[in-house]
């Protein structure tokens, strides 16, 4: 599983896939305010950004690719 | 196969089905909305799971079927039957590539061009042609997209200055929301797209709570902007061009000044200024004059995004498109495109460099650049002035260090006109120092100031109410109605089918095995533990075969839903009107029952229509409706399913079949002569016959019914024939649910078991000798007021009469077409549950039986053919 959580720190590391989504929507639903460190995510699937974007959460550390850390720049426009 | 090929095969299937089970009822009910789009949906669901596979010809030819069908769902093309018959005509070449993909992996060679013409044929009718192309028929606009001005202004920037002048595109991308499922990862697509500057992430709809959301549901959009050409941007999208729009922008397009207008007299005072500069080609002193101007301007400001842009112009073109930096130094000076400002982080990253994204490291970042440019603005009061400019730099220093306030959400005019009255009237700063320290980020921590709420990078989680428990992904699934559907390769059905068999027929050993323990060994007590232990299995084997079976059992639908499209074209061939009425098509049946079903019933509605129902002339000319009436239904009878055929048509003339029947030599006369309507209406199962003159491509070959009174009995059921001249005609078919394990009866006939399908079995019977008449030259007997004629099995099957008179005689009544017939034999036995296998090796073509069976104690029976035999 390349996510763990401590506290309420998230951290998704090395290559998420579109499998890793809903175990890491479940983790979410019981974490208040996560806190996500994307710093050593390779590759994020579009599931995985998307729930990190719809989660409360603040990204500490973005990850190193420039259009993965894009996605985390702007507000969501809901 | 690729196991994606494999799945994909018959999902495409299910939904041409749909589509054109879609289409047909478009015909006839064209303003439909939920019919048009579910057949869109099909059509593009279709599109969009072929676009996974090398199989481009088959995606662009359902793409244009589906830019017809979305212009008629819009309402801005008119269906009409001849539009139908050409995405039908579409779909079909789509289904044959389909049977290809499955037998070869691979579409025919002539597909290219297949496509190329039905795609122009289908491509005809749309009624407006598309500006640009997308991909294969997308339709777009030069238009600059409408979020163009939603992109960070830094984002704009950067592809302004990379464009160097160059066209480039503004693209947005919505994926699919199932699109995860197609295994598309929209982010990893745009990460290798070509050219690309800048992107947004946004979404495409209000979220949902977080708690709700479906975490394999997509929902984001993006909008992007690229410097690659159209033709490899369209090239690296192909497999989802229905999802994308790609608008071909100027970079002049991409400068949009946004922010809240904040003129002040230091504006206009510098735009005389920049005007003369810029007059004189004085760019590196207009730069300076930009930058320090930029220093003492609220950054969220329109004419601090003005003034930035004028710097990004100077620094990639200069002086090149001067009309376009004028405008901007104007809008420095009116101030009158004022829009909502942007996130200041954004604007901050372009002056000052990238901000730390953390919210609250962004928001103490904030406060100490406001401070930092409110201590500027106190320098510049205390820098000496002369009489003549100090009144406009209290102006624009009070104009600053309000809107300074206002970026971090504190209102401080009134203190600010007060500290500025100060120094106008007696030169004190002190108070304007004291209000600036405020926003020192110390005083921050000391809760001095008002709080700072930026504007916060994600959408806000909102947490389920205390009373409901966060829902686990199994009741969302069910909340959603997501039916839970399992698709399986039949084989292997196929296997367990065949093993529950086999487990059936193992089964009927143990009832052997009693028999020879009571009357072998003599254990009674042993036999009965051995039925006993039979009962149990017994139970169980039935549940498992019930449990089978029903995994196999599947509506008639599944056949019937060709007929719509087969009755209308064959009706608009002949030109007849004829209205197709369907019920029952829920009813189940075993699925190798519905296959064995599929070409006889084919046979049968087109022998009604080419045959049976008359020409509009000729009804109206017989005082009939001039719209015939086919009629196909299904039921269960008992272990049966049955399917009828009728048309309120002309009928089968009897008369006229004895003619042809004797013409054909199928007949002698005296049997003509004697023959009922009936039975002469059955002649039309005999092969070979027809009474129609001409041979059509849909029937009147002569094998039609033929064919289907031999594939129904195959298959173990019969097939009957109701007709009333100038009435109409009722062909009816019954066939067993199922076919894998066969029920029998075994009979004794001197001294040999036969088998016999307890499908046929009416009721045994043990009938007096003396109760037996010859009539003509038949034996018969009365059964409850009926007349049974008899056939001895032994005299059939020409074995050994039988020299023993008996007393009674153990009469079998049979049903064989709709004809009962008692068969004698020699005795009854046991009920059991078969398999019955194809003769083999030297019994092979046997007449007489239809196959074999193992029995419990290891010997094979002989099940017998009664429909040949009698």
């Amino acid at each position: 599983m390349p996510f763990r959580i401590d506290d309420n720190v998230v951290t998704i590391d090395g290559h998420s896939l579109v499998e890793e989504a809903q175990p890491l929507f479940e983790a979410l639903l019981g974490v208040d305010e996560p806190i996500f460190d994307l710093g050593q995510a390779q590759t994020l699937h579009t599931a995985v950004v998307q729930l990190v974007l719809a989660s409360t959460g603040r990204v500490l550390k973005a990850p190193p690719d420039r259009w993965l850390a894009a996605c985390f720049r702007d507000r969501i426009v809901a | 196969m690729n196991a994606l090929l494999a799945q994909f095969i018959p999902e495409a299937r299910d939904l041409l089905e749909q589509a054109g089970a879609g289409m047909l009822a478009l015909e006839r009910e064209a303003n439909s909305p939920t019919v048009i789009n579910d057949v869109f949906r099909a059509v593009h669901t279709l599109k969009g799971s072929s676009g996974l596979f090398d199989v481009v010809p088959l995606t662009r030819l359902v793409h244009a079927a589906e830019d017809l069908l979305g212009e008629v769902r819009t309402g801005e093309l008119a269906l009409n039957s001849e539009i139908v018959d050409r995405l039908l005509d579409s779909l079909d070449v789509v289904s044959g590539w389909i049977d290809a993909l499955e037998a070869r992996e691979e579409l025919p060679v002539d597909a290219e061009a297949t496509m190329t013409e039905r795609a122009a044929v289908l491509r005809a009718w749309l009624a407006h042609r598309p500006a640009i192309s997308m991909g294969n028929g997308r339709v777009s606009s030069n238009e600059p997209p409408a979020w163009l001005s939603d992109l960070p202004e830094a984002d704009r920037m950067d592809a302004y200055g990379a464009a160097s002048g160059r066209p480039l595109l503004a693209w947005s991308f919505d994926p699919e929301e199932s699109c995860f499922f197609n295994g598309n990862d929209p982010i990893a697509m745009l990460q290798h797209s070509p050219g690309m500057l800048a992107m947004r992430t946004t979404s495409c709809e209000p979220l949902p709570a977080f708690n709700v959301l479906d975490p394999l549901a997509c929902w984001l959009r993006f909008e992007v902007l690229s410097l690659a050409s159209r033709e490899a941007l369209e090239e690296h999208m192909r497999y989802v061009a229905d999802c994308i729009d790609i608008r071909e922008i100027e970079p002049c397009e991409l400068v949009i000044p946004r922010g809240a207008s904040a003129a002040t007299p230091v504006f206009r005072d510098f735009v005389r200024v920049a005007r003369q500069q810029l007059e004189l080609g004085d760019l590196n002193t207009l730069a300076r004059s930009i930058s320090t101007l930029l220093s003492m301007v609220a950054p969220e400001s329109l004419q601090a995004s003005a003034l930035r842009w004028c710097k990004v112009h100077l620094a990639s073109r200069g002086i090149e498109g001067r009309a376009d930096l004028e405008r901007l130094i104007g809008l420095v000076e009116t101030g009158t495109a004022a829009t909502p400002s942007e996130p200041i982080e954004t604007i901050h990253k372009k002056v000052d460099g990238p901000l730390p994204q953390p919210a609250d490291q962004g928001a103490a970042t904030h406060r100490e650049l406001a401070h930092k440019i409110a201590l500027q603005q106190v320098k510049i009061l205390e820098t000496s002035a002369d009489a003549k400019s100090i009144t406009g730099r209290l102006e624009s220093v009070a104009e600053v260090l309000k809107n300074v306030f206002r970026a971090v959400a504190a209102d401080a005019s009134a203190e600010v006109d007060a500290g500025v009255a100060a120094v106008a009237l007696s030169n004190d700063i002190g108070q304007l120092r004291a209000l600036v320290s405020t926003l020192d980020s110390h005083s921050l921590a000391n809760n001095q100031s008002p709080s700072i709420e930026l504007p916060r990078a994600v959408p806000v989680y909102v947490p389920p109410p205390p009373s409901l428990p966060a829902a686990s992904s199994e009741s969302l699934g069910e909340a959603k109605g997501i039916p839970r559907v399992l698709r399986v390769d039949q084989s292997k059905i196929d296997v367990i089918m065949n093993l529950v068999a086999e487990l059936i027929v193992a089964k009927n050993g143990l009832s052997y095995l009693a028999t020879r323990a009571e009357q072998v060994h003599g254990s009674r007590a042993i036999a009965r533990e051995i039925k006993d232990q039979f009962a149990v299995i017994d139970r169980i084997t039935q549940g498992l075969q019930v449990g089978v079976m029903s995994v196999r059992m599947m509506p008639v639908s599944q056949v019937f839903q060709r007929f719509p499209r087969l009755v209308r074209d064959i009706s608009r061939k002949l030109d007849k009107n004829i209205e197709l009425v369907i019920e029952g098509e829920d009813t189940e049946a075993d699925k190798n029952v519905l296959e064995s079903l599929t070409d006889p019933l084919i046979h049968m509605v087109r022998n009604s229509l080419d045959h049976g129902i008359e020409t509009r002339e000729a009804r109206i000319a017989a005082g009939k409706r001039e719209k015939g009436v086919l009629r196909i239904t299904a039921r269960h009878e008992n272990d049966f399913v049955v399917i009828e055929v009728a048309d309120d048509g002309k009928g089968i003339d009897p008369r006229r079949v004895k003619a042809k029947a004797l013409q054909l030599g199928l007949v002698s006369a005296e049997g003509a002569g004697q023959m009922s309507d009936q039975d002469a209406a059955n002649l039309v199962f005999t092969a070979g016959f027809s009474t129609n003159e001409e041979v059509s491509d849909l029937s009147g070959r002569g094998v039609g019914m033929d064919v289907v009174r031999s594939a129904v009995l195959k298959a173990g059921g019969d097939v009957a024939l109701r007709t009333t001249l100038g009435v109409g005609t009722a062909v009816t078919v019954r066939l067993p649910l199922t076919m894998a394990v066969t029920r029998i009866v075994t009979v004794d006939c001197r001294g040999r078991i036969f088998g016999i399908p307890m499908d046929l079995v009416v009721e045994t019977a043990k009938i007096k000798s003396d109760r037996i008449h010859r009539f003509k030259s038949m034996e018969t007997f009365v059964l409850r007021d009926a007349i049974i004629p008899i056939v001895r099995l032994a005299r059939s099957l020409q074995l050994p009469e039988d020299v023993q008179r008996r007393d009674e005689e153990a009469v079998m009544v049979v049903r064989i077409g709709g004809d009962r017939i008692g068969l004698v034999v020699d005795g009854f036995r046991e009920r059991l549950e078969v398999i019955v296998k194809p003769l083999e090796g030297v019994l092979e073509g046997m007449p007489g039986f239809s196959g074999t069976a193992l029995l419990g104690d290891g010997r094979v029976l002989l099940i017998l053919d009664l429909q040949e035999l009698l």
